[in-house]
């Protein structure tokens, strides 16, 4: 078996491929879902609500079906996931298939339906007051039902304190998260058979969903997924295979739907726009004694909740800790998590708090940091479980804090720069819970003739996943890396359930099945390899005496026995599948360390620790912020493809000052709910020239992790969050206030500098 | 974007022919596509004329003391152009800001000064708002969210705002905008809620007199971002010894022309007093509606740091 946890590796961290679905993507070549068989089938469109909220007491489509060129109509009647009561603008009661799609968006416009308009709320704070309209999510209140977890007694711990203080932050904006291409899916049926491509971040889930909603039994339900694009948190749940199916069952042809942008919007989850209450109590001397969090969700027309206490629960160092968390329900678009959880709006927001608190007791924010978060190795205190790797998040701050300098830069905050800019600088870390090992997880690895391996996943290919995981199989079978091919992804026919991609668990989950389904491989090829190796001496060479490496499968007692995984291939009886399954209690490795040593089969937390650092220029004219220096340090476990996983934490680095600094928005008209920004011009990332990326210092912490296969970890996130919130504590060290409604745009800063 | 007819027009003559009410010019296609894509229109164009197929409109020449340049020259043509570059180095520089590399290897010069407004309201999809731009009577710039394409100076009944980056330093070098009807001076070109131009008119050239000698020229331009984004706030300036322009972009209907800053600065040595009062002076009756009263700070420092580069 090979030693995943050794310190050096043959492929793992070293070997590059190059990445060509990126430029094919870059160079608009690469193929979507709809882009596919152009020419054999009749194109959909979807109707949206025009309300905000509203029922419908009648529909009439006679006027479309008689439309020459349309050959189906369905409405809220014949899809059970849609619904004749609208909780937002855009939300689809409505499709039709023509034989193209000018003929299908004309024949929506002649869909007549009589509609009760009801009362909505566009805002939370508006949803929460007394005596509001219902926005219809839950029943009799606007407010769901609370999570509450926590430890110990935050009463005693207030009362414990020397200083007590309670800080409310919030609302900030919901944010979308578009990606370049549409949401859409393509579909047919063969009999009572119904195949289809989808883009989603969640095969198999999906797949049950469309066969459960068109009222088939799952296996005559064929939708894979082909051309997945960007995830961001946003792919998860997909409902363009019910749409097109019910579609093509109504018309006897292909369909396929493309959400319009202003349709996939409110449809698809956009990140929640929170409001925190955090109260806090310390000693004198900075040590935590309570802290209780009451966190409200703006949850959209699907009142989401969110989740904060999963890294709440690990980075503070705290015996009381209470925590509450609501999603509040209003008449806008669905929100979720961005990039998985609740970020990085808590980040920004404790920091608020914790800001507060250090200046009340006369601290530096960076000592109060080091003062009440978790010390290296820890245990949860809930749980007694291990979390975290042999790096800390103590480990990414102090990282963060020397390659910045940032206590030498720090008493220049609030300073005018000669330019006349104001400067400032923000830190900020957390743990974060990303990139998680998750159970159910599957993974099925071919042997064939020729001594390649084609591995299968039932997960979609987001997150530069097929990179990692064939140097991981390679690495695991001991194959050369051109031998190992990563083939289809996301197909529930031919695959075992991959699991939800969200929140990068590509690598560490599918990462563990794949381990798993290399070492079942090699069961049943070493016992013919040793048999063939034995020659004219039968059991001269045994099964538990091979390795491999490299390409070649030798004896360990006598090296000089050795075969070819080519002419493996060819030996042995077919078919070879090697299969595996991941669980979430795989710890891969009992743990010598100060933490204890836990055995195999011990449920970890998988914290990482991220801290980052910003440095910023302000224009005290325009509003302008310069970013002049990022520095991002994340526990990045063992990196397993460098390629890859740098361009991952760059992308998080850039999509959390996008997110939080350059108002990447979503806008209802209040008076009517109606969204405004219907295209991706409203989609404010920024582009290059809004951040330079020769400022951007991404700093992976190498480790070998406990928890995940070869002991990697997940990436791309915590750089997103924060980033984000040392970005807003930056320009608040400037500025001399923190703003509290994210997105910081121009104006608001203007504002504050008193000149709009 | 419904289906609707398509002519490739080979003459000017032929295009015209084929205008009419409910007919739209084609060119580069950046703004007409987004918008029927869009479904913007209170009332559709049934037909598109493509006058992209007419030759003879692409070109950039200087000629008896005058620039001219073909409708259908391309923005990163004129951005690249030596000619433009040197003499009318703001128009130039404007090419530049529009949009992305993308648009403006496809977006046409006729097409940016022609543009269809940015505003939210006016181009939610199906007439949702049925503004006073539409046919309705109300703007709901005034009564919505306004912090983006919207006007502090000169809104009557619509306070959106113009757009276009080139006819900002157009309108400062006192351009002339030629169609198939008529020679129009830029300055009359632009009307709160479009342009002057017949529903069977086309731009087929925009000339631009040379700027007397050692005329100072600058663009500037504040959008969110530093691409793709429409300009907030803009400026055009053409101060020579006798004579001083200054013009306001993305802050009213049409292009502006701060005239009473145009007075301070005209003849004067340009100091960074006076360049702050001709800041404040290009603001004289602005009217700021609910969350745009940034844009008053973003003229003054756009004025004050393009009289001063």
């Amino acid at each position: 078996m090979v030693d995943q946890f050794a310190q050096d590796l043959d492929i793992i961290g070293k070997y590059r491929v190059d990445d060509v679905r990126g430029e094919q993507i870059i160079k608009g070549t690469y193929k979507f879902v709809n882009d596919h068989l152009d020419g054999q089938k009749l194109f959909g469109a979807v109707l949206g609500s025009p309300y905000a909220h509203a029922r419908i007491l009648s529909i009439d489509t006679s006027k479309a079906e008689a439309l020459e060129g349309v050959e189906a109509v369905i409405t809220f009647e014949d899809n059970s996931t849609w619904s004749d009561e609208m909780l937002c603008w855009g939300q689809e009661y409505a499709a039709v298939a023509a034989v193209d799609e000018y003929t299908a968006e004309r024949a929506l416009t002649l869909i007549d339906v009589d509609w009760e308009e009801l009362p909505f709320n566009t805002h939370p704070e508006d949803a929460m007051a007394s005596g509001a309209p219902l926005t219809g999510t839950y029943d009799g209140t606007n407010i769901g039902p609370p999570n509450n977890n926590g430890w110990g007694d935050v009463e005693a711990g207030f009362a414990e304190a020397d200083v007590v203080i309670e800080h409310t932050t919030g609302w900030s904006r919901p944010t979308t998260q578009n990606t370049i291409e549409r949401e859409g899916a393509y579909c047919w049926w063969d009999g009572d058979d119904m195949y289809g491509f989808d883009r989603n971040q969640n095969p198999h889930s999906n797949n049950r969903g469309a066969a459960g909603a068109l009222g088939i039994n799952l296996n005559k339900c064929h939708v894979s997924v082909i051309g997945a694009g960007g995830g961001f948190g946003g792919g998860g749940q997909t409902r363009e295979p019910v749409t097109a199916g019910l579609l093509a069952r109504k018309a006897g042809k292909p369909v396929s739907v493309v959400r319009a942008r202003r349709i996939q919007s409110p449809s698809r989850r956009n990140h929640y726009g929170p409001r925190l209450t955090m109260k806090i109590g310390c000693k004198n001397d900075g040590t935590l004694t309570a802290m209780e969090t009451t966190w409200y969700a703006w949850g959209g027309r699907n009142g989401s909740r969110g989740n904060y206490w999963e890294n709440q629960d690990s980075t503070f160092d705290t015996p009381n800790i209470k925590y509450t968390a609501y999603g509040v329900a209003t008449n806008t678009g669905v929100s979720s998590g961005y990039r998985c959880l609740a970020h990085p709006e808590t980040a920004i927001m404790q920091d608020m708090v914790l800001q507060k608190m250090a200046d009340e007791l006369g601290m530096s924010f960076l000592d109060f940091m080091r003062k009440i978060f978790t010390p290296n190795y820890h245990i949860q205190v809930s749980t007694e479980r291990p979390m975290s790797s042999p790096t800390s998040l103590r480990d990414a701050l102090e990282t963060a804090v020397s390659e910045s300098n940032y206590e030498q830069k720090l008493p220049n905050a609030g300073t005018t720069l000669p330019d006349g800019r104001l400067y400032g600088i923000g830190i900020h870390a957390h743990y974060d819970r990303h990139g998680m090992t998750s159970g159910g997880r599957g993974a099925i690895i071919h042997l064939r003739r020729d001594g390649t391996a084609l591995v299968t996943l039932g997960s979609s290919d987001y997150q530069g996943g097929p990179h990692a995981l064939g140097h991981m199989a390679a690495e695991a079978l001991g194959m050369k890396r051109e031998s190992v091919q990563i083939g289809m992804f996301g197909n529930p026919d031919v695959s075992l359930d991959g699991g939800s991609q969200a929140g990068s668990r590509a690598t560490c989950s599918n990462g563990s099945a794949l381990v798993i389904a290399a070492e079942d491989l090699k069961r049943q090829v070493f016992p013919v390899v040793a048999e063939e190796l034995s020659g004219d001496v039968p059991g001269s060479v045994v099964a538990d005496d091979l390795d491999a490496k490299d390409g070649m499968i030798f004896s360990t007692k006598d090296p000089t026995k050795s075969m070819s995984w080519d002419d493996a291939g060819g030996e042995a009886p077919r078919p070879i599948l090697g299969w595996g399954q991941s669980w979430g209690e795989n710890l891969m490795r009992p743990m010598s360390s100060p933490m204890g040593d836990f055995p195999i089969g011990t449920r970890s937390f998988h914290r990482q620790g991220c801290a980052g650092v910003c440095e910023v220029a302000i224009d005290q004219d325009t509003g302008d912020v310069e970013v002049l220096g990022y520095w991002n340090v994340v526990d990045a476990g063992r990196v397993i493809d460098r390629h890859s996983a740098e361009g991952q934490y760059k992308c998080g680095m850039w999509v959390g000052c996008g997110l939080k600094g350059l108002h990447w928005n979503i806008f209802h008209d209040d008076g009517t709910g109606i969204l405004l920004s219907q295209t991706m011009l409203d989609d404010k990332m920024p582009t290059s020239m809004d951040l330079d990326e020769t400022k951007n210092h991404p700093i992976m912490m190498e480790s070998i992790s406990y928890t995940g296969p070869f002991g990697a970890h997940g990436i791309g996130e915590p750089a997103a969050s924060a980033n984000a919130a040392c970005y807003i504590n930056a320009v608040g060290s400037a500025l001399g206030v923190i703003i509290q409604e994210r997105p910081i745009t121009p104006p608001k800063i203007l504002q504050i500098l008193g000149k709009a | 974007m419904e289906k609707i007819a398509h002519i490739d027009a080979t003459t000017t003559d032929e295009a015209v022919a084929a205008l009419g009410s409910d007919a739209a010019i084609i060119a580069g296609g950046t703004d007409i596509y987004n918008a029927l894509k869009a479904y913007i229109y209170a009332d559709a164009p049934q037909t598109l004329v493509n006058i992209k197929t007419i030759p003879g409109l692409e070109y950039i020449k200087e000629e008896g003391g005058m620039l001219k340049i073909g409708a259908l020259t391309r923005l990163a043509d004129i951005a690249d152009s030596s000619v433009v570059q040197a003499k009318w180095s703001s128009l130039a520089q404007a090419a530049l800001l529009v949009g992305s590399p993308q648009l403006r290897h496809q977006g046409t010069i006729g097409g940016n000064i022609c543009q269809n407004c940015r505003c939210w309201y006016y181009r939610a999809e199906h007439n949702q708002f049925h503004c006073f731009r539409k046919g309705g009577n109300l703007c709901f710039l005034t009564l919505g969210r306004s912090e983006k394409h919207s006007a502090i100076l000169g809104g009557q009944v619509c306070f959106t705002n113009s757009v276009s980056d080139t006819a900002i330093p157009l309108t400062a070098l006192g351009a002339t905008v030629v169609t198939t009807k008529r020679n129009i001076d830029i300055g009359d070109f632009f009307v709160t809620l479009g342009d002057i131009l017949d529903d069977d008119e086309i731009v087929t050239e925009i000339q631009v007199p040379e700027p007397a000698a050692n005329t100072k020229q600058v663009f500037l331009k504040w959008a969110e971002r530093k691409a793709i984004d429409f300009a907030e706030a803009s400026v055009a300036i053409a101060i020579s010894s006798s004579d001083a322009k200054i013009v306001l972009g993305s802050v009213a209907p049409t292009p502006w022309r701060a005239t009473d800053a145009e007075s301070t600065v005209s003849g004067q040595t340009i100091t960074e007093a006076l360049a702050i009062t001709a800041g404040e002076e290009a603001v004289n009756g602005a009217i700021t509606i609910l969350d745009n009263t940034y844009k008053i700070q973003l003229v003054k420092t756009l004025v004050k740091r393009a009289l001063l580069a």
